[in-house]
C-alpha cells in the first residue's frame, strides 16, 4: 500500500509553480516588444523620442486603444479623441474645443501629426513633453487616477495590453502617459501631392507653381517660419495678429521675457484642409481669411516679427489672383491618407 | 659599487622626469573664439534704437544670426593649422557666443583666416544635420542654394519719412552665386605652448553698409535674398567687418 504521506512533499513545488504563474498573469500574455518603425522620410529634422519611452508595436497599439477610450474620463464620456478627432487629422473642427466640464478651452486645439518632432508643446510653448500633456490632460478630465487604474485593472483586454506593452500587471500611471504618448508620436504625416511633386513624382500645375514661388521667396515670405519638410520651424513668433492693446501673452507666460510677448507656436501648415479654424484663437475660418490676413490684415506693434513683410502697409499686398495660387500651394500640402488610416483609427 | 648604484638610480630618476616634462611641453593648447558685434562704435544690443546705418537711418536690431566656417591658425612659418567645422551664432542664444580651436601644436601663430558663410563644396542642401538652428538656416532652392551666410534684421526709420520699416539683411548664395567672404586677418605674434588664449573676432555691423559702397536699405528694399546686386555690394563691402583683439592668455595648465 502507498503511503501519500511519503510524497506529500511533492505538493510544495507544485504550489510554488501555480503560484508563480498566477504572479505573471495569463500564461497566454507574451511580454516581447517589438520595436515601431516610423520610417520618418530623408531630410527631417531628427525626431524626438525619449530614451525611456522608446516606440513599441505593443506599446503604440495600447496607447492607440486608450486615446480612443472614454474610460480615461471621469464621466465616461470623454477620450483624447474627443478633440483630437481622427478624421479631422487629430485636430477639432470647431474654434473651441468643449472640455469635459463643459466650458469652452480658451485655445484652438492644435493637431497632433508630427509633435513628435517638437521640443515643446502646445500654443505658447508650457507643456515640454508629449507624457507630461497626457498627464495633465488624464488629470483634468478624470482627476482619480486610483480609480482609472482600478477600471482598467479590471478589464481582461488592458490587462493583456498592459503586460504585453510594459511587462508588468500592476498597471501604473506612468504606463498610462508612456503608451498615449507613444501613440501620439506614432502619428505621422508626409505623403501629399507636395511631397510627390519634390520627389518628381508629379508635376505642379501653373497655379501650384506660382503659389510654390511665392511661399519660398520673399514675395510671400511664407518660408521663414513655415519652412519645409515640416513646414514650421518649430520656434515661435508674434504674426502681428494683433496690435498691443488686444494681444495675448503667448510664449511671454513661459519665459517671462517681455520680448516675447505675442509669440506663438508657428503650426505646421500641412494638411490645412483638416484643420480649421486657424490661428491659436482659430478666428479665422478659411485659407481665404489667413491669405488676406497676410496680405492686407497685419496688426503693427513693437512685437511683431521682423518678417512681417510690409507691416507698415498691412501685410505683403497680394493680388487676388497670387492668393488664390497661394492657397492652390497649400492644398498640396494635405495628405488625405491620415485620416483614412486603418491603423490610426478607433480600434 | 653603491656609489655607481646610486648613481645609476639617480640617472634613472632624472630620465623620467625628463620624459614627463617633455610630455608636459607638447600637451596641446587651444584657442577660445569669442565673438562680439557692435554698430556705430557701440556694441550691439537688441531693440534699442540707438544706431544710425552709413545711409542716414536710424535703427534699431531685432535679429542676427550667422554661420562661420573652416577656420585655420596659421603660424610664422607658413604653417597652417586647419579646422574643418561650422559655427552658428545667434544674438539671442548666448551658448553661441565662444567656441574652442583645440589641439594646437606648439608653435608661433600670426594669423586666423575664417570663412563668413560657407564655401561652395560646403553649402549644400541639407548638407549639414536639421536641427532647430540649421533648418532656420536653409535658403530656399528658389532663390539658390544651401544655407543662410547671415540674417541681419533691423527696425528703421525711413529717414526722417516717420516711416517706420523693417529691413531684412539676409546674405547667402543667391541664385548659385557663392557670395561668402574669406577673412585673413592677421595678430601679434604669439607663441602658444601650453597655454588657452583667447581670441576676440569683432564684427562692425555698419561696415557691411559702407566701404565702398554705401548700402542704403531704402534703395534695396526689405527683402534682399533675390537680389544679386544687393548681395554682390554686400559681399564687397564685407571686407572691413571682422577685426580681431587678442591673443590673450586666458588661463594656463595645471601641471
Amino acid at each position: 500500500m502507498i503511503n501519500l504521506s511519503n510524497y506529500i512533499f511533492l505538493l510544495f513545488p507544485l504550489v510554488l509553480i501555480i503560484s508563480s504563474c498566477s504572479d505573471q498573469g495569463n500564461s497566454d500574455y507574451h511580454y516581447d516588444p517589438q520595436p515601431y518603425e516610423l520610417n520618418i522620410p530623408e531630410n527631417y529634422p531628427p525626431i524626438r523620442i525619449p530614451e525611456n519611452n522608446l516606440l513599441t508595436e505593443e506599446g503604440v497599439l495600447l496607447g492607440r486603444h486608450l486615446f480612443y477610450d472614454p474610460i480615461i474620463s471621469s464621466n465616461g464620456s470623454y477620450s483624447c479623441s474627443t478633440c483630437h478627432k481622427s478624421n479631422f487629422n487629430f485636430s477639432d473642427n470647431v474654434q473651441f474645443s468643449t472640455g469635459s466640464d463643459g466650458h469652452l478651452k480658451k485655445v484652438n486645439t492644435m493637431p497632433l501629426f508630427n509633435v513628435a518632432f517638437y521640443t515643446r508643446h502646445g500654443w505658447n510653448g508650457k507643456i515640454e513633453t508629449i507624457e507630461n500633456d497626457v498627464q495633465i490632460t488624464i488629470s483634468a478630465l478624470h482627476g482619480d487616477w486610483s480609480k482609472l487604474i482600478s477600471d482598467l485593472s479590471e478589464d481582461t483586454l488592458y490587462q493583456r495590453l498592459f503586460f504585453e506593452a510594459f511587462g508588468a500587471v500592476e498597471i501604473k500611471p506612468e504606463q498610462i502617459e508612456k503608451s498615449i504618448s507613444q501613440f501620439v508620436r506614432s502619428l505621422v504625416s508626409f505623403n501629399t501631392r507636395y511631397d510627390s511633386i519634390i520627389a518628381g513624382l508629379a508635376d505642379p500645375t501653373l497655379s501650384e507653381m506660382r503659389g510654390f514661388e511665392l511661399f519660398f521667396t520673399e514675395e510671400g515670405d511664407c518660408f521663414h517660419c513655415h519652412i519645409d519638410p515640416l513646414f514650421t520651424n518649430l520656434g515661435f513668433h508674434n504674426n502681428a495678429l494683433d496690435s498691443l492693446e488686444n494681444m495675448d501673452s503667448g510664449f511671454e507666460l513661459v519665459t517671462g521675457m517681455n520680448m516675447d510677448k505675442g509669440k506663438f507656436k508657428v503650426p505646421t501648415l500641412r494638411n490645412l484642409a483638416y484643420t480649421a479654424p486657424y490661428m491659436h484663437d482659430g478666428r479665422f475660418n478659411n485659407l481665404k481669411d489667413v491669405i488676406d490676413f497676410y496680405s492686407e490684415g497685419l496688426q503693427f506693434s513693437v512685437y511683431a516679427d521682423s518678417n512681417m513683410k510690409n507691416l507698415h502697409k498691412g501685410g505683403i499686398q497680394i493680388s487676388k489672383e497670387d492668393k488664390n495660387a497661394l492657397i492652390s500651394f497649400l492644398n498640396t500640402l494635405n495628405d488625405h491618407s491620415l485620416k483614412n488610416n486603418a491603423l490610426l483609427k478607433k480600434p | 659599487m653603491s656609489g655607481k648604484y646610486f648613481a645609476f638610480i639617480l640617472l634613472i630618476l632624472f630620465s623620467i622626469l625628463s620624459i614627463q616634462s617633455c610630455e608636459k611641453d607638447n600637451i596641446p593648447a587651444s584657442v577660445n573664439i569669442r565673438l562680439k558685434q557692435i554698430a556705430n562704435e557701440k556694441p550691439v544690443l537688441l531693440n534699442e534704437w540707438i544706431y544710425e546705418s552709413p545711409a542716414g537711418h536710424p535703427y534699431k536690431i531685432r535679429r542676427l544670426q550667422m554661420l562661420l566656417s573652416d577656420f585655420e591658425l596659421h603660424t610664422t612659418n607658413g604653417e597652417i593649422i586647419i579646422y574643418d567645422m561650422y559655427h552658428y551664432f545667434e544674438f539671442s542664444k548666448v551658448e553661441g557666443y565662444n567656441f574652442t580651436l583645440k589641439d594646437i601644436p606648439v608653435n608661433s601663430y600670426n594669423k586666423i583666416v575664417f570663412n563668413f558663410g560657407l564655401d561652395e563644396e560646403k553649402n549644400q542642401n541639407n548638407a549639414y544635420p536639421n536641427d532647430y538652428d540649421m533648418i532656420n538656416f536653409k535658403w530656399p532652392s528658389q532663390m539658390g542654394i544651401g544655407y543662410h551666410y547671415m540674417r541681419f534684421e533691423v527696425t528703421a526709420d525711413s529717414l526722417g519719412s516717420g516711416v517706420i520699416k523693417d529691413f531684412n539683411i539676409h546674405t547667402g548664395a543667391t541664385n548659385g552665386n557663392q557670395n561668402y567672404l574669406t577673412f585673413e586677418i592677421p595678430f601679434d605674434e604669439t607663441f602658444i605652448q601650453n597655454q588657452n588664449f583667447t581670441i576676440d573676432l569683432i564684427m562692425d555691423m555698419n561696415q557691411w553698409f559702407k566701404d565702398p559702397l554705401i548700402f542704403d536699405w531704402e534703395h534695396y528694399g526689405q527683402g534682399i535674398m533675390g537680389n544679386q546686386e544687393a548681395q554682390s555690394v554686400l559681399k564687397n563691402n564685407g571686407h572691413n567687418t571682422f577685426s580681431v583683439e587678442g591673443p590673450f592668455l586666458t588661463d594656463e595648465y595645471h601641471r
